[in-house]
């Protein structure tokens, strides 16, 4: 149950960076190429990577770093809606490499991440 | 008070995701759970933010708490791609990229039948009067 908890609270820290961190981008990296969450997801990984290594995946701090917060971090469904909109504006090929970045550059952050520590 | 609601909304997304992920059984070698998350979850926002996005009824900031903070939290990129490293770490090469096209693929469709149903339900000019 406090495990249920932790990774609550967690995920709000978490989703409020990540709207704290979308404004801030947008503002300054006005564009049609989704960077914020881009950036954010890639930040998410690295931390993710860390975390995992550190933790070893068990323990309260995991859960409470891991899985809530990387993961109220990062997001999935925003990117499914950005590569959506992308292809309504027939930005066929932004739509693909978007979607490549985030996905090799992800696992290269999460991996990343867990050498580091 | 916009973060407040975020941090409410994404509190419930966190922990369903977490339930959702010990209710689905982990098939072999392959994640399941994070792939019906992140599908739902591409579905719904986009069905969300298509429906709710003329509607002054449906407060924007009620959109911000479903959206960013509930269905933000609730599916997770993070975790993905820790799966997928996971995968290709243990040499499971194929899986690794079957897992990845099939979320980055089926994601993208959840969101297109998302805006698709949404612009059926948007209340049309003439409703919102």
């Amino acid at each position: 149950m406090i495990t249920v908890g932790l990774v609550g609270v967690g995920a709000s820290f978490g989703a409020i960076l990540r709207y704290e961190l979308t404004k801030f981008i947008k503002k300054w990296v006005p564009s049609y190429f989704p960077f914020g969450t881009l950036i954010i997801n890639i930040l998410a990984c690295l931390l993710l990577g860390a975390f995992a290594a550190i933790t070893l995946e068990n323990g309260g701090l995991y859960v409470l770093a891991g899985i809530g917060f990387c993961g109220g971090l990062s997001t999935f469904s925003t990117m499914s809606f950005e590569t959506m909109i992308l292809i309504q504006e027939r930005r066929y090929r932004i739509a693909v490499v978007y979607d490549l970045i985030s996905l090799i550059v992800g696992v290269a952050a999460i991996s990343l991440g867990a050498f580091i520590f | 008070m916009d973060e407040l609601i975020i941090g409410i909304f994404a509190f419930v997304g966190g922990i369903s995701r977490y339930g959702l992920d010990h209710l689905i059984p982990f098939g072999d070698y392959f994640p399941v759970a994070t792939l019906v998350i992140n599908v739902l979850g591409s579905f719904l926002l986009a069905l969300v933010t298509t429906a709710w996005s003329l509607n002054e009824r449906i407060s924007a900031r009620l959109t911000l708490g479903i959206g960013t903070g509930l269905i933000g939290a609730f599916t997770t990129f993070s975790s993905f791609s820790l799966e997928i490293f996971d995968l290709l770490v243990n040499h499971h090469y194929l899986l690794g990229i079957a897992y990845a096209t099939l979320s980055l693929v089926s994601g993208v469709v959840g969101a297109g039948l998302g805006v698709f149903l949404g612009e059926k339900l948007k209340p049309t000019g003439e409703e919102l009067k």
